[in-house]
């Protein structure tokens, strides 16, 4: 049974006026009541209408007091005053109000508000209306208490902060910011009186205006200003929960502190409580507490000041003041606190009166006359004044006597203090004798102006200058006039770091290294410390480099001290360069000066030195006898140049050198010191004369003076060649003479000789010309003049030839021909001399092995005609003349030697005759034989020849016996090519000669090569052919022009040939007459070839031979394009390709795969021995080998494969394929046994000629 | 891309190449089969390594390989690191200079290879 049953059933129900609330009806309220009595503590039943109020449930609580009498009357007010606390009161009253229920209702089916109990306790109220007429307004309604219990205690925030608000805020209103509206949770009497109703129900904002208004002190009002209106509460609480300020309320005509909270515990909440209270009291004992500590402060000032005040008096107390004073400036009392060295006691203490007066009295019987003035003046009180108005301390120095003791120095100190309490400014003044300060200080400027001196010495000379302090090795910069290193970077240095910091910087970035460990060394702090000492100067030498240059640097370290005493270190640094190479110099000077000495004494066997000043002299040097007996000579005469000198020239010198010889050597040359100089002079000894030189040159000392070294030596054999060559010289220039003067004599000789056939001609031709009707008389003539020409051509020509060859214009041709062909014609054309003085010719040209030989042979069939023609002339009829050629061995492979012999047995020559017989114009004079004809030129021409040829020709003769004349020639051997005559088939050659005996002749010679020879009489008809035969592309393979041709000659035919179709057609031209004259012009004019008549086959096909292989070799250097390379066919052969390159062999293959060879493949040195000593012989046709390889390179390889004891490995060809030639080494190739190297990359040409070369 | 542009682009001497072998079908698959060749890796790493008997190997290799195809630029620049690190055991490797040279050859190399990239794939 619950309570409320319980009271029903205990009757305890007091009597009531109300029908309803009967039993029957109470039934009706019963359920509703059940469940609330079980909630509530206390219940009542409140008709609005009527006004009734019946208690329903009534807790403990009320009962207790009711019974206590303290209830009288029993209406919710009565129960709001008795249960609930003081501070819930007045909100409960407003809560308890019947009238206004209705509205705060609304339409909720409850309304609670929570307040403290008179016991403490929480306790909520609520209203739960139970009928309503039918206006909606309620009649009937349900009141209930109940304390919360613990639990429930833990309230929504609202609950906690007002709680926490209400511990300290007497008002406490909650505001709803959507609904504008506010409820009062506590507020205290001033305010509930006030605004009691206001602030419950009315509008947030106005309540706060109203507030403001009225009770707000206005100057605070603006404080306010944000929490006016609930947006500037929103925005005010939206970073923050709580905002507080202070502010006052005017009331009562008082001032009263107040604190206003606002709180908003959390940002998503839509309500927010607004606090405030009085801090009056709060504030009254803040400023009470404030002058509270402004009093002590004050106390604690005070008692400072007066410590200061006895601090200062015992800081001079302290020192040894013999007299202190205590100035007391506005009284002008000055009190003695201590004397005579003793500090007075207070009774002790005299007061002076007038600063002034004792200062003036004292300073006129102590203080010495001097510094009277000086004194009175620092002691003015003004002057005090203001020097303690700048500084704690103010000193003056003067010299007073009190006694016999004499003059002393003393020291006044002025101390300045303000005495707070007595708000004054005190002085304190200190005397005491300061002779012994005086003294050190004496002392000490004395040593400072030492050291200055010693620094401003130092500063002159040293860019640089630091002080160091020994004992914390700080470092700083004296003064530096910033050479070498700018002022600020050596201050910055300087300023950052310490000494040794410092030190180490600057070995480190400036000192050349080979000096850096010894200066580090030597400039440590302690090894400083140690060895610097006052009286020495320390110096290091070293190296410096700095912006490129090297400069000689000294560092200089002096010791001195400081004002306090300390060891300081002034480090100077200076720049030496121009010291150190002006030593430098000197010392290589002396050192060159002692290299010249020796160089002069090696050649000179005597080396004096002379010093010009003294007039001394000093052996230096004495070799040999020569040069002993120099050194004896000046021995004799004491050392004295000048005495020695005269008396060596009166003796030694001969007498036309003397004069000179003295000149050149006295004491006034030497002094003068000039260039070096020489001369020779001749040494008279028993009549012989020996040629001597003497050097004189000058030296220069290390003190800066010179010597005169004196060096002489034997030029004789010097003078002797000298004369010899110039008897040379003479003997040259007279054979010069001589061989112009027999030039002019040929000369007028050969004029006879010339003349001689010529006036022949010309007298022939007047004959002729006089019988010119007699036919026969006229053949006659013409034969004749015939024959005179002919002899003037070939004297001329020669004539020419001589000169020719005297002056080396002569050039050997250089064509290929053969011996026997030569021989054989020179037989045929001898022949009919032969027959005709029925001489006997023998030729044996067994001992000729090498036929085919390259030479002059035109030249040597001159050499051989000339021969044998002598032999022929001077063998009486009937003689034996044999021609013998002999191959001799010659040295060189490719060349041959030939002797070929002509023997006879004519006259012979004398032996005289013999000795001119090569020399020019000299001619046989000998009655037996006719007159001789020739020019004398035959013999020296011919010898010529075969001495360009390499050869001589040597005679043997005797008189009447025979001759045998020698000729030695070398001949350069034909290359084992033969003439491929193949190649000379149907070619369309052109010949063209004036003369058609000629022409005939050489197109047979054509023919018979196979060619086709087309032959033409004119020039002109010959371009007209080629022009015709170009017109139809059928070009001649070559054209033969004669070049003595009437109208226009070979050359010209040559420039027209070449101007119709091009260089393209090779043009010959042959001639009887010497290439040399015209091949200059022939080949400026197209010609690429000339053969002398007469036309010997073997000359023909050489020529067309070689004009075959330049046609067929087309560019200069014979390239052959890929196109040819498939006609060398090399199908059939094989070659080992050794390469560790893949790439490089790939390449390789497919190049000489290009020449038809197969191509196998081995990747390094062991492959290739493997694959070489495994195949069969003759499987490899050649093996192309690469150097670098790894595991076993090309060397190695061959030298291996040629190890292997078989011929086919031993003569295999092994091409040797090397990048670099140089590098790689071609001799080391060799010694292996390589047979030839070729470059890489692979170039077509060379492989071919290559493989042509070892394969075929 | 042709031929010719790919050996201009490098400093090749395209016309060398065509004396050796006229046909463009085979120099081109030589030069693409340069790409695969291995000299300039071995050289790069026998540098690494410091085995410099290794390293002159490859380089003259390269070398070699870069004179056979005409790629002269390239060449000439293998060239120089090759006499610098020749008969590396009878005399001290300026190790400066190699690493300065194979920049160079570095260089001329990709230039190469990107080239025939090029190259093989038009």
């Amino acid at each position: 049974m619950n309570k409320f049953e319980n009271e029903i059933q205990n009757q305890n129900i007091p009597e009531t006026e109300i029908p309803e609330l009967n039993k029957a009806n109470i039934e009706k309220y019963t359920s509703i009541i059940n469940s609330l009595s079980s909630i509530f503590d206390a219940l009542f039943y409140i008709d609005t209408e009527r006004n009734y109020f019946q208690e329903l449930v009534i807790s403990d609580i009320v009962k207790c007091l009711k019974s206590e009498n303290k209830i009288t009357e029993v209406s919710l007010k009565n129960m709001v005053d008795i249960l609930v606390s003081e501070e819930y009161r007045a909100v409960m009253r407003v809560f308890v109000d019947i009238d206004t229920l209705d509205k705060r209702l609304g339409d909720k089916s409850i309304i609670v508000r929570d307040y403290i109990a008179f016991n403490g306790k929480w306790t909520k109220c609520g209203f739960i209306p139970v009928e309503r007429n039918s206006e909606g307004k309620i009649t009937k309604v349900l009141c209930g208490f109940y304390a919360v219990s613990a639990e429930e205690e833990n309230l929504g925030w609202q609950d906690n902060l007002i709680k926490a608000l209400s511990m300290s805020y007497e008002n406490i209103f909650v505001i709803n910011m959507d609904m504008h509206e506010g409820v009062i949770y506590r507020m205290d009497k001033n305010i509930s009186e006030r605004y009691g109703d206001k602030f419950a129900t009315g509008n947030y904002e106005l309540s706060i205006s109203s507030y403001v208004e009225n009770d707000v002190l206005k100057e605070d009002r603006h404080l306010f200003d944000k929490i006016r209106t609930m947006e500037g509460i929103q925005q005010l609480l939206e970073d923050k929960q709580r905002y507080s300020f202070n502010y006052r309320v005017f009331r009562d005509d008082k001032v009263h502190y107040f604190q206003c909270e606002i709180v908003k515990p959390d940002r998503k909440c839509n309500e927010f409580a607004l606090a405030f209270k009085d801090i009056d009291e709060e504030k009254k004992q803040e400023l009470n507490q404030q002058r509270k500590l402004e009093e002590a402060l004050f106390e604690v000032e005070k008692i400072n000041e007066t410590l200061q005040d006895e601090m200062a008096i015992a800081n001079v107390l302290s020192k040894d003041y013999q007299y202190v004073v205590l100035l007391d400036l506005m009284n002008d009392t000055a009190v003695t606190i201590k004397k005579s060295g003793k500090i007075l006691s207070e009774n002790e203490r005299v007061i002076k009166r007038s600063y002034k007066n004792t200062w003036k009295y004292y300073i006129e019987k102590y203080v010495i006359d001097e510094d009277k003035n000086k004194l009175s003046d620092s002691i003015a009180f003004d002057v005090v004044q203001r020097e303690l108005s700048q500084n704690n301390e103010y000193i003056c120095n003067y010299r007073a006597c009190y006694d016999d003791t004499g003059i002393h120095h003393f020291q006044v100190v002025f101390f300045k203090t303000y005495h707070e309490k007595m708000k004054k400014d005190r002085i304190i003044l200190g005397f005491r004798n300061t002779d012994s300060i005086v003294e050190e200080e004496r002392k000490h400027t004395k040593i400072q102006e030492e050291q200055l001196k010693i620094i401003s010495a130092l500063s002159r000379e040293y860019h640089s200058l630091f002080k160091i302090e020994a004992k914390t090795g700080k470092i700083s910069l004296y003064r530096t006039d910033g050479a070498g290193m700018p002022i600020e970077k050596m201050q910055k240095l300087v300023i950052k770091n310490t000494y040794e910091e410092v030190i180490n910087a600057y070995i480190d970035t400036y000192i050349v290294p080979e000096d850096k460990e010894r200066i580090r060394e030597s400039t440590k702090l302690n090894v400083l410390i140690e060895k610097v000492h006052e009286d020495n100067f320390y110096k290091l030498g070293y190296k410096r480099y700095m912006n490129g240059i090297y400069s000689y640097y000294e560092m200089s370290v002096v010791k001195v001290a400081d004002e306090n005493g300390n060891d300081l270190f002034i480090m100077g640094l200076r720049d030496i360069t121009d010291e150190t190479q002006r030593q430098l110099k000197r010392e290589k000077d002396s050192e060159m000066q002692n290299e010249i000495i020796e160089g002069l004494g090696k050649e000179y066997y005597s080396v004096l030195l002379v010093d010009p000043d003294t007039d001394t002299v000093t052996t230096y040097r004495a070799n040999g006898e020569d040069g002993q007996s120099i050194a004896e000579h000046f021995k004799k005469h004491n050392y004295c140049w000048s005495k020695g000198i005269r008396s060596y020239a009166e003796k030694q010198v001969s007498e036309q050198c003397r004069s000179e010889f003295l000149n050149k050597l006295s004491l006034e040359r030497i002094r003068s010191d000039g260039k070096d100089y020489s001369f020779i002079y001749e040494k008279l000894l028993n009549d012989e004369i020996t040629y001597l030189q003497a050097r004189v040159t000058f030296v220069r000392e290390k003190d800066g003076g010179f010597v005169g070294v004196i060096g002489t030596r034997n030029v004789d054999n010097l003078i002797k060649k000298e004369r010899q060559q110039e008897k040379a010289l003479q003997e040259a220039y007279d054979a010069a003479e001589a061989a112009n003067r027999a030039k002019t004599d040929f000369l007028s000789n050969m004029s006879h000789d010339i003349r001689t056939p010529m006036n022949g001609i010309i007298g022939m031709t007047a004959i002729a010309t006089a019988h010119i009707d007699d036919k026969e008389r006229v053949k006659d003539c013409l034969q004749k003049i015939t024959l005179a020409s002919k002899h003037l051509l070939s004297l001329i020509n020669e004539v020419l030839d001589m000169s020719k060859i005297e002056s080396g214009k002569v050039v050997l041709v250089e064509e290929q021909f053969n011996l026997s062909d030569l021989i054989d014609n020179l037989i045929a054309m001898i022949n009919p001399q032969i027959k005709k003085h029925h001489h006997d010719l023998s030729v044996n040209i067994s001992g000729l092995i090498h036929e085919d030989v390259i030479g002059d042979s035109l030249r040597m069939q001159k050499v051989f005609t000339n021969l044998i023609s002598n032999a022929v002339k001077f063998t009486p009829d009937g003689g034996k003349i044999r021609l013998s050629i002999v191959e001799r061995p010659s040295n060189h492979a490719k060349v041959g030697c030939y002797e070929f012999i002509f023997e006879d047995n004519g006259i012979g020559m004398s032996e005289e005759f013999l000795e001119h017989i090569f020399e020019p114009f000299t001619r046989a004079v000998d009655g037996r034989v006719n007159k001789i004809e020739g020019t004398g030129l035959g013999m020296p021409i011919s010898r010529n020849i075969a001495r360009m040829m390499g050869g001589d020709i040597t005679v043997e003769s005797k008189l009447g016996v025979g001759s045998r004349f020698t000729v030695t020639v070398y001949l350069k051997l034909q290359d084992t090519e033969q003439i491929n005559y193949e190649k000379f088939i149907d070619l369309d050659v052109l010949v063209a000669d004036d003369d058609p005996l000629s022409l005939e002749s050489c197109c047979g010679i054509l023919n018979d090569f196979g060619m086709k020879a087309k032959g033409v009489t004119t020039g002109k008809e010959a371009v007209k052919q080629v022009i015709l035969h170009h017109k139809q592309k059928r070009d001649y393979y070559a054209c033969i022009l004669d070049w003595k041709m009437p109208d226009m000659d070979g050359i010209q035919t040559t420039r027209e040939i070449r101007k119709a179709v091009g260089d393209d057609v090779p043009i010959i031209i042959i001639s009887a007459y010497d290439w040399s004259d015209i091949e200059y012009e022939a080949r400026a004019a197209g010609a690429n070839a000339f053969i002398s008549k007469p036309l010997f086959r073997s000359r023909m096909a050489r020529t067309f031979d070689s004009l075959l292989k330049e046609k067929d070799d087309g560019d200069k250097n014979s390239d052959i394009s890929c196109e040819k390379l498939k006609d060398m066919n090399f199908s059939g052969y094989r070659v080992l390709l050794v390469e560790d390159n893949e790439l490089n062999a790939e390449i390789a293959t497919e190049i000489l795969q290009m020449t038809g060879l197969t191509v196998e493949y081995a990747a390094d040195g062991i492959e290739a021995v493997d694959k070489i000593s495994e195949c069969e012989d003759g499987y490899y046709d050649l093996v192309f080998m690469d150097i670098q390889m790894p595991k076993m390179n090309g060397y190695d390889a061959t030298r291996a494969i040629r190890s292997i004891d078989r011929d086919y490995c031993r003569n295999i060809p092994i091409i040797a394929m090397t990048a670099n030639a140089f590098a790689e080494d071609v001799q080391a190739a060799k010694t292996v046994g390589m047979n030839e190297h070729i470059a890489k990359p692979l170039d077509l040409n060379i492989l071919v000629k290559t493989l042509e070369k070892w394969i075929k | 891309m042709l031929l010719k542009e790919c050996y201009d682009s490098f400093g090749g001497n395209y016309e060398l190449m065509k004396l050796r072998i006229s046909k463009d079908e085979i120099i081109k698959k030589f030069v693409i089969k340069f790409l695969s060749e291995p000299s300039f890796d071995n050289l790069c790493k026998a540098l690494e390594d410091e085995d410099y008997v290794k390293a002159f190997r490859a380089a003259h290799s390269l070398k070699g390989v870069s004179a056979n195809l005409a790629f002269q630029r390239l060449e000439n620049s293998v060239s120089v690191l090759t006499e610098l690190l020749r008969n590396s055991e009878t005399k001290i490797i300026d190790k400066e200079q190699c690493k300065k040279n194979l920049e160079y050859v570095r260089k001329d190399y990709n230039d190469v290879i990107e080239a025939i990239r090029k190259l093989n794939e038009t």
